[in-house]
């Protein structure tokens, strides 16, 4: 089966976030972690079918320019960097194990991620599905960024 | 799905070894635990992990396998969750059974439905027995 090139939408999130970085005030910089996080999404484009065994599926077109808008609109670069993997099912997840938290965003599209959040702090712990609203996931990113912050100046243990 | 039941004699405290592939890599560290794991990615599959293949742990390694010949290819590494884990861990609780096949007489199935909690809980739990080689292998 003939793949979708994606090269094309990846430039123009590129391109399109330049232009907004000065209007936004979330929405991540191209700085050069960011970059490379895109460039890590790229690489993912060229695995095939089966590549973790029969029935796995290539990653879609619609993740990788899903998790690529995802990376250039809501990380910063001051964000911790995720853990990128492909999925069977031909998704892309984005993870963070770090600060007490456990972070998972499975993403399909551009408009639908499912999520699974734990505090191992807290105890509290989610799973859902989002579309076009992603606030509550930049939250969880600003929560992290806050542990950062609080560890940094050495005001919170890591777990573990 | 078919109707499976759960193999009791399948002891809670036996490994479930699953394999882990090097190419793209599949492992990362958890700064949480402070140690390289499998991503939850790893415990999904075809029909999305419903019916999870792994390695029974006890009949492999009493017939003489080892970590190594369950991994099967060079550069995999392997995974082991207890038995007992992978029952409770998720809702559903998941049913261990046998399931031989021609090229595994010791292959099992962890059967049930698997939200990305469950999966999650599972790669948290899971112990990297082999780390993969993450080289990327030649063109």
């Amino acid at each position: 089966m003939a793949r979708e090139d994606t090269s094309l939408s990846l430039d123009f999130l590129r391109l399109s976030n330049r232009f907004d970085e000065r209007s936004a005030d979330f929405e991540s910089e191209i700085g050069p972690q960011v970059e490379l996080l895109i460039n890590k999404v790229e690489e993912l484009s060229s695995l095939d079918e089966g590549w973790m065994g029969y029935h796995s599926a290539a990653p879609s077109a619609k993740s990788i320019a899903g998790a690529a808008f995802f990376i250039t609109k809501m990380l910063r670069p001051d964000i911790p960097q995720p853990d990128i993997f492909p999925c069977p099912n031909g998704n892309i997840q984005l993870e963070w194990s770090c600060f007490d938290i456990d972070f998972e965003v499975e993403i399909e599209s551009k408009t639908q991620y499912y999520v699974a959040f734990e505090d191992l702090a807290t105890g509290r712990c989610w799973e859902e599905t989002f579309t076009y609203d992603l606030s509550e996931l930049k939250q969880v990113l600003l929560l992290l960024l806050e542990r950062q912050s609080a560890m940094a100046k050495g005001s919170v243990s890591v777990h573990g | 799905m078919a109707e499976w039941n759960d193999d009791e004699t399948i002891l809670d405290d036996e490994g479930l070894l699953r394999r882990v592939p090097n190419w793209p890599n599949m492992v990362k560290f958890d700064q949480n635990k402070q140690e390289m794991r499998p991503t939850s990615v790893c415990f999904s599959g075809k029909d999305d992990g419903i019916e999870l293949s792994v390695t029974l742990e006890k009949p492999h390694c009493d017939n003489g396998g080892t970590y190594e010949s369950a991994a099967k290819v060079n550069g995999f590494g392997l995974a082991r969750v207890t038995a007992g884990n992978a029952r409770i861990i998720s809702d559903p609780a998941q049913k261990i059974v046998r399931n031989p096949t021609p090229d595994d007489p010791h292959h099992g199935l962890v059967v049930g439905r698997k939200n990305k909690t469950a999966k999650r809980k599972l790669a948290m739990v899971a112990e990297l027995v082999i780390e993969p080689s993450l080289e990327e292998p030649d063109e």
